[in-house]
């Protein structure tokens, strides 16, 4: 039973520091925000789901907030703190109210995070700035939200199908 | 360790979430065109600390600097371009450079916004 607990802790913890680093190599390596502010593929997303396909939504959460705060402390806490943190609380509402319903597969789940990430974030910006004109971004961020969602599912199935494999031998 | 609270392979639920989008995204591309349709001159607003600072015409080509020393939220001196009916920032100091990563903006009602330093540019239509 400790030995579990342990087990499953290390691997938490490994899957935090894998989360943490995905996203800030991606911002470094991958940077996308020429489209348009908040664009970005979300690699980090792959570790959620993972997270959440094996240990289940409380971990799912524990894990997606401290990889917020944890990212925070490479970039700093001020405005981009709070918008990471919006667009995180709504994505994970939004995939914990439809995991309820059992209908949506990995491949739903994904395309509504990752489209709420950018809905939360545009409801932070247009709070902190007090403007409007930030939902003009949402329809970019819901196209480009779309097609990471869906790329972020196929790979998070591909490391489950192969994490299963790994698992029973 | 396994939970698997959801099926790994695609579902109807999904395409009928994904149909759900494609309506809502449809419609609020039609409802943002329609809004911002420029009916006048536009000008470049600019926004520190959500408080507006200056507008300038978007027909004159100029090159405005702010400076930390003015504005507390800047990290360091920030310059905005605007030419040829669209601005950018050419500029700026943040972790990431988001902001003048991101180019010329022409479109009205699209902000260009640098989070860090709490700086927005935005053209509209001023009545």
């Amino acid at each position: 039973m400790r030995n579990e607990s342990t087990l499953k802790m290390t691997r938490l913890a490994m899957f935090l520091a894998l989360g943490v680093l995905l996203n800030y190599a991606e911002a470094v390596f991958l940077p996308t925000a020429f489209i348009a502010p908040g664009v970005k593929l979300g690699l980090a997303n792959t570790i959620g789901l993972i997270v959440l396909y094996y240990f289940g939504v409380k971990e799912y959460i524990g894990l997606g907030f401290l990889r917020v705060v944890m990212t925070s402390l490479f970039t700093g806490f001020g405005f981009n703190f709070f918008i990471g943190l919006s667009g995180w609380l709504v994505a994970s509402l939004l995939v914990i109210v439809l995991l309820q319903g059992k209908q949506l597969s990995i491949y739903g789940l994904s395309l509504v995070g990752a489209v709420g990430h950018g809905v939360g974030q545009i409801l932070m910006v247009s709070q902190l700035y007090q403007t409007p004109y930030m939902i003009n971004y949402l329809p970019i961020l819901m196209v480009t939200g779309s097609i990471a969602g869906l790329v972020i599912a196929w790979l998070s199935e591909q490391v489950i199908l192969r994490m299963l494999d790994w698992s029973v031998s | 360790m396994l939970k698997k609270p959801f099926p790994l392979h695609k579902t109807p639920h999904d395409t009928y979430a994904f149909s759900a989008l494609l309506i809502l995204l449809s419609l609020l591309i039609a409802w943002t065109n329609l809004y911002n349709r420029p009916q006048g001159d536009l000008f470049v607003s600019v926004y520190i600390e959500s408080s507006l600072v200056e507008q300038y015409s978007l027909y004159e080509e100029q090159q405005i600097t702010y400076l930390p020393e003015d504005y507390a939220s800047l990290q360091g001196p920030l310059t905005l371009e605007i030419a040829d009916e669209g601005m950018r920032i050419i500029e700026e100091t943040s972790p990431l450079n988001i902001c003048s990563n991101q180019g010329w903006i022409r479109d009205p009602g699209l902000p260009l916004i640098c989070a860090p330093n709490q700086f927005m540019a935005v053209i509209e239509v001023i009545q």
